[in-house]
C-alpha cells in the first residue's frame, strides 16, 4: 500500500481506507505542495447527523460517517480513554471540513469569536443574498444574530453583513451585495 | 444583479478595503459565487500579534497578503467592545483555503481552544506533511510548538500535534518512518 497512501491520506483518512471505506467517500486533500498539504479544517460538533444535515444545507457534500479508535482519540485528542470518536468529511468549493464528534459530546461552547478569544475563530461565506441565506441556516437548526446585521460602504460598493451561528455556535459571518 | 457582481464577489472585509482605497490585495477571499449563490470565503483566526503569525504561517508556504486596517463597526461586529476598537486584517492562502489573520487591539488575551475534545466548534487546522521531523522544527522554529508527548505513530502514519504562536492547533500527519 505504502507510498501513495503514505502522502495521500491523513491520519484518519488512511485508517479509513484500511477499514474498506468507499472509494467515493470525502477526504482530505491529498496534494502536497513543497511537502507541505493543507488537509482540512476541523470542527467539533455535538451531533453529527444534526451538523451533516446543517452544511448540507449550506450546498456541502457529506462523505461516509467514520469511527476512530478510542486509543487513537485518547492520544491524539486528549479524550478519556473509553469515549469514541466518530468523523465526518464535508466538502465545497474545494473547501475540505472535517466534524469530529467525540461520545459522550464536550459541553463547552464553541468560541465567540475573534475579539473574546484568540484562535481559530469563524467561518466566512460570501453569499448573493444574506437575508435568504440566514433563513437557510434559521430553517436548518442555525441561529441568526440580527443585531449584527449592518451595511457598510455606499452605492455599487455597498455591502451587508450579518454573522450567524451553526448548531454549536460556531460563528458563520455572510457577507453579500447590499439592498437597495 | 449584474452591476452586483463584483459586489458579490467581494467579501466585507475585502470591499471595505477597496472602499478604503486600499490597493488590490493579492491574497483575499475567495470570489467566485456557486450556482447557489455561496461560496466559502475564508476560515478566520485572531491572533495576538498579525506579523508574527503572519511570518508563521509563511513559513509553513502560505502566500500573504498586506496587513489592512478595517472600520470599527467590523470590529464591533466581531464582538470588540469600547467606542474605538482597532482591527486589522491579513489574508494567507494555500492549496485553495484562505485563512484571515485578524488582530485586534488591545488583543484578546483569552487563550485559544483547547482543541476538539475540550471544546466544540473550529478546533484546527490539518496539514499533510512529507516529513513530521521537518515541519515541526519549522513549527518550533516560529514561534509554535509541539506536542510532543501525544506524537502517535499509527500503521504507516505518523501524527503530531503543534501550535501556533497563539496555540491554535495545527495537526501533522505524515509518514511513519521504518
Amino acid at each position: 500500500m505504502a507510498g501513495k497512501f503514505l502522502i495521500s491520506g491523513s491520519a484518519l483518512a488512511l485508517m479509513f481506507f484500511a477499514g474498506g471505506a468507499r472509494a467515493t467517500d470525502l477526504l482530505p486533500n491529498p496534494t502536497l505542495d513543497g511537502g507541505i498539504g493543507l488537509a482540512n479544517v476541523t470542527i467539533s460538533v455535538s451531533d453529527l447527523e444534526r451538523s451533516t444535515k446543517f452544511y448540507q444545507a449550506l450546498g456541502f457534500a457529506a462523505g461516509d460517517r467514520h469511527e476512530v479508535p478510542g486509543a487513537l482519540a485518547a492520544k491524539t485528542l486528549g479524550t478519556p480513554p473509553d469515549d469514541k470518536l466518530e468523523v465526518r468529511f464535508i466538502s465545497r468549493n474545494g473547501m475540505l471540513i472535517e466534524l469530529v464528534h467525540i461520545i459522550p459530546s464536550s459541553t463547552k461552547p464553541a468560541s465567540p469569536g475573534a475579539a473574546g478569544q484568540l484562535g481559530l475563530s469563524n467561518f466566512a461565506f460570501r453569499v448573493d443574498d444574506v437575508m435568504r441565506v440566514a433563513a437557510l441556516i434559521k430553517a436548518n437548526g442555525g441561529t441568526a444574530n440580527d443585531s449584527s446585521h449592518a451595511t457598510m460602504g455606499e452605492g455599487p460598493q455597498a455591502t451587508e453583513f450579518v454573522f450567524c451561528g451553526d448548531p454549536d455556535g460556531v460563528r458563520l459571518e455572510l457577507v453579500g451585495p447590499a439592498k437597495k | 444583479m449584474g452591476k452586483f457582481s463584483l459586489l458579490a464577489a467581494g467579501a466585507a472585509l475585502g470591499l471595505a478595503l477597496t472602499a478604503a482605497g486600499a490597493q488590490a490585495a493579492a491574497v483575499g477571499p475567495n470570489t467566485t459565487l456557486a450556482s447557489d449563490g455561496i461560496v466559502v470565503a475564508n476560515v478566520s483566526i485572531s491572533v495576538a500579534d498579525l506579523e508574527k503569525s503572519a511570518k508563521f504561517y509563511q513559513v509553513l508556504g502560505f502566500e500573504a497578503g498586506t496587513a489592512t486596517p478595517l472600520p470599527p463597526a467590523i470590529a464591533k461586529a466581531l464582538g470588540a467592545k469600547g467606542a474605538d476598537p482597532k482591527l486589522e486584517i491579513l489574508f494567507v492562502k494555500r492549496d485553495g483555503l484562505v485563512l484571515e489573520l485578524i488582530h485586534f487591539t488591545p488583543a484578546p488575551t483569552k487563550k485559544a481552544s483547547m482543541g476538539s475534545a475540550a471544546e466544540l466548534g473550529l478546533c484546527h487546522i490539518g496539514l499533510r506533511v512529507d516529513s513530521v521531523d521537518r515541519v515541526a522544527k519549522i513549527v518550533t522554529e516560529n514561534g509554535g510548538k509541539t506536542l510532543d508527548k501525544e506524537r502517535t505513530k499509527l500503521g504507516p502514519m505518523d501524527i503530531l500535534f503543534a501550535t501556533d504562536p497563539d496555540g491554535t492547533h495545527i495537526e501533522l500527519v505524515g509518514p511513519a518512518k521504518s
